[in-house]
């Protein structure tokens, strides 16, 4: 498959909105009223846990180059026919799964700060103009679509977030060693609700490398891309923790809007829409391609009804239920079922392969 | 078929946009009750009802203050004046704006509430219910201020200050302008909750001790205190010097200081105030805490401060490490008979002795029983037009 945008820099924020997911930082308030001041640890077991995952997948996709493959992810580039199957078909479960749940948590933000009367499907559907238009443009649209808005959205949001820093009490981040470490536990298991982007990086990751991008250009270029996305979290996670404190921060919905709030300078909540919403854009638009290629890959129908019919699954799952509270409970139980059988599955074809270098490339003549 | 279908798309996203124009979400301005501020009242027929009083704005009346008469515009005519104010009582404030929306024709927006002031005595039943509403509100800003008032609070919201078009622009630039705080998120219902929440802390409002007839603006006079989201006191006056002292508040005000000797007091205009506070032994039946205080400031006058030579300078910085030594410490005494750590003591033990912090009912019955240490330390200089102003001083006498 030939990819025009197949530099290190396309590569990098790719891994960088496929690990950030849609930016709203839903998770930071559960996180906080575990961990507290200690959120610390947790947030280095889940980095250290993400570059294994991302270091794995780039291992296991150096390997096959060499060989005309015709695969659709990464499982299907060395798998045999019915477990690969097995295995894309969880992946595309997962993908519409998470892109139901993106959608609903941009409605969700975007009902708190600014249109609180604007019904969800009305949203939900005009989300769904962009990934229509992508599909029909390709890879490369999708690609070309997801770098040119990246850094404006990634210094206007960082920005602001640095503006946040002249209302911080660093001593709200105290005490820094934890001394009940029930709380840090607690934490860790909210750690597979960051790790999706993993799944989405199996689908992205080898088409550079079908495309000729070297072994070491991927491993240096998706490492890069996992440590900014790394550094951004942190980032937001510290100023909620500095400005608010633990308490008060593992209380709200959305901290960070709270945070932007306190400065007192205009509508900043309002502002802070336009980053994150280009961040829920660029994922959903991730797991709707992905999804859709899955499914053209295996139906062999014409892609424009697969396509339809996979947009209007995420726009039903996104708005049946009644409660926002509702789709992420029903939500959470599809994507952690996935990701338990998906993200074992990689690590054990990891260490498979590692185990048998010779025999273990299967590629798909055509 | 493929021009088809780039029509099909074209009409899909028409029809679409056409959908999300903010028909739903846009509201005219006719169409909005804008509240500036808001007070809350005991009501006099029924023990645990509130009284619910708006203050909203007429920008058809808003014109600037006018410099001749009283000044006191807080009565006048109804139909000049640039707010109107209603009230209503009800079971709970929820309740009461229920009640004050079915009253008026307009949809009442909280989105430009500047100020909340609570009654004295509704903020010694509890806050966290009265606050509730508020406090939910997607719309309300966390930065509005809020502050306890001993007489009525609905008088606050019928006054229109002297120097402001705009009534909750008062309390406004008495923030921006840092008069009263330096850091004034305390001072807001976000910082409110933010302490409430916090362990080894209790929060506070300002007091409001009722209104200056010549300006027609509440008169502040310190800080209401609170054990929990119940008030059970005040710092008003030097109490209130001394907390912010303490508490790093202290804003680029003048400090007048008793001369060292003799009669008068001089001036110190104080630039910067830093605390730090170290608590030792916490498990201690009674722990002790070392506060030091370090202050900045310039000598602006005075009668003891005639010639400026550098020798007085250590005299008069020793009287001024005297005096607010004295005043932190009675404030800091006053907060243990109150009951109410406003100072953060405690929140210190729970920050750097976490394993030593056993909750806040806990610290509560250790409070009062603290021993504080106080050590002020001072930089001070000459900062005055006259470098000799003994002809200044006429001796009378002599």
């Amino acid at each position: 498959m030939m990819v025009k945008q197949r530099n290190a820099q396309v590569i990098a924020i790719l891994t960088f909105e496929c690990v950030l997911g849609p930016g709203t930082f839903d998770w930071l308030p559960s996180w906080i009223a575990d961990a507290k001041t200690w959120s610390w640890v947790p947030f280095l077991i889940y980095a250290c846990l993400l570059f294994i995952l991302l270091y794995i997948l780039v291992d296991l996709v150096a390997v096959t180059q060499g060989r005309s493959v015709r695969a659709v992810t990464v499982f299907d580039a060395i798998l045999p026919g019915q477990i690969a199957w097995m295995l894309n078909m969880l992946l595309g479960i997962a993908f519409v799964l998470w892109a139901a749940a993106s959608v609903r948590s941009g409605i969700q933000l975007i009902k708190y700060v600014a249109l609180p009367n604007t019904p969800m499907l009305i949203l939900a559907s005009v989300g769904m103009l962009i990934p229509l238009q992508l599909l029909r443009g390709g890879l490369d649209a999708l690609l070309r679509f997801q770098t040119v808005l990246f850094w404006p959205a990634l210094v206007f949001g960082v920005g602001l977030l640095l503006l946040c820093v002249r209302t911080a009490d660093p001593g709200n981040l105290l005490p820094l060693w934890p001394v009940w470490w029930h709380g840090v536990w607690a934490a860790c298991q909210l750690i597979p609700r960051l790790l999706p982007g993993v799944l989405l990086c199996c689908a992205y990751v080898p088409v550079f490398r079908w495309a000729g991008v070297s072994a070491q250009a991927l491993r240096h270029a998706v490492m890069a891309g996992t440590a900014s996305v790394l550094l951004l979290q942190a980032l937001n996670l510290l100023i909620v923790l500095a400005d608010l404190g633990p308490f008060e921060g593992s209380n709200l919905n959305w901290p960070i809007i709270e945070v932007l709030r306190m400065q007192n300078w205009g509508k900043l909540d309002v502002i802070f829409l336009l980053p994150v919403l280009v961040t829920v854009s660029s994922i959903v638009n991730l797991f709707i391609v992905a999804a859709c290629r899955i499914a053209v890959f295996y139906c062999r129908k014409r892609s424009i009804w697969v396509e339809i019919a996979v947009l209007a699954l995420v726009v039903l799952l996104c708005v049946t239920p009644q409660t926002y509270l509702g789709v992420m409970r029903m939500l959470s139980f599809g994507l952690m079922g996935t990701e338990a059988a998906l993200l074992p599955a990689l690590v054990l074809l990891w260490s498979w392969a590692r185990l048998r270098p010779a025999r273990w490339i299967r590629g798909r003549v055509p | 078929m493929t021009r088809c279908r780039a029509w099909l798309y074209t009409i899909i996203c028409f029809a679409l946009a056409g959908l999300v124009t903010g028909c739903w979400d846009g509201v005219e301005l006719q169409r909005r009750a804008v509240v500036l501020m808001m007070a809350i009242d005991p009501a006099p027929d029924h023990p645990d009802w509130v009284v619910v009083s708006v203050q909203i704005a007429r920008p058809q009346r808003a014109q600037p203050p006018s410099t001749g008469g009283s000044g006191s515009t807080s009565g006048g005519n109804k139909e000049d004046r640039p707010i109107a104010v209603v009230s209503r009582e009800g079971r709970d404030v929820a309740e009461a704006l229920q009640t004050i929306q079915l009253a008026i024709n307009r949809v009442l927006f909280f989105g430009h509430l500047q100020a909340l002031v609570i009654h004295e005595q509704v903020a010694r039943r509890g806050l966290a219910a009265v606050l509730n509403p508020v406090a939910q509100s997607r719309v309300v800003r966390r930065q509005i201020w809020m502050f306890v008032s001993r007489e009525r609070a609905e008088q606050v919201v019928n006054a229109l200050p002297v120097l402001d078009v705009i009534p909750g622009m008062h309390f406004t630039n008495l923030f921006r302008n840092q008069i009263i705080l330096r850091r004034q998120y305390d001072a807001t219902i976000g910082g409110f909750r933010q302490r409430l929440v916090t362990p080894g802390v209790e929060p506070y409002l300002l007091g409001i001790d009722g209104m200056d007839p010549r300006l027609s603006a509440p008169r502040i006079v310190g800080l209401a205190v609170f054990a929990d989201d119940r008030l059970v006191g005040w710092l008003p006056g030097d109490d209130y010097v001394g907390w912010a002292l303490a508490d790093s508040q202290f804003p680029r005000l003048d400090l007048t200081i008793p001369c060292p000797h003799g009669h008068g007091q001089f001036v110190v205009n104080v630039t910067r105030v830093r605390s730090r506070l170290r608590v030792m032994n916490p498990d201690a039946p009674r722990p002790k805490a070392v506060l030091h205080v370090h202050v900045h400031g310039m000598i602006e006058g005075g009668p003891c401060v005639q010639k400026e030579r550098e020798a007085d300078i250590q005299v008069l910085s020793r009287q001024v490490q005297q005096v607010l030594a004295k005043i932190i410490g009675q404030s800091i005494q006053k907060a243990q008979h109150l009951g109410t750590d406003v100072f953060g003591i405690g929140r210190q033990v729970y920050r750097m002795h976490p394993s030593a912090w056993h909750g806040d009912a806990a610290w509560r019955q250790t409070f009062p029983r603290l021993r504080v240490i106080v050590q002020v330390t001072t930089r001070l200089d000459y900062m005055q037009t006259y470098r000799q102003s003994a002809l200044l001083y006429v001796d009378h006498e002599g």
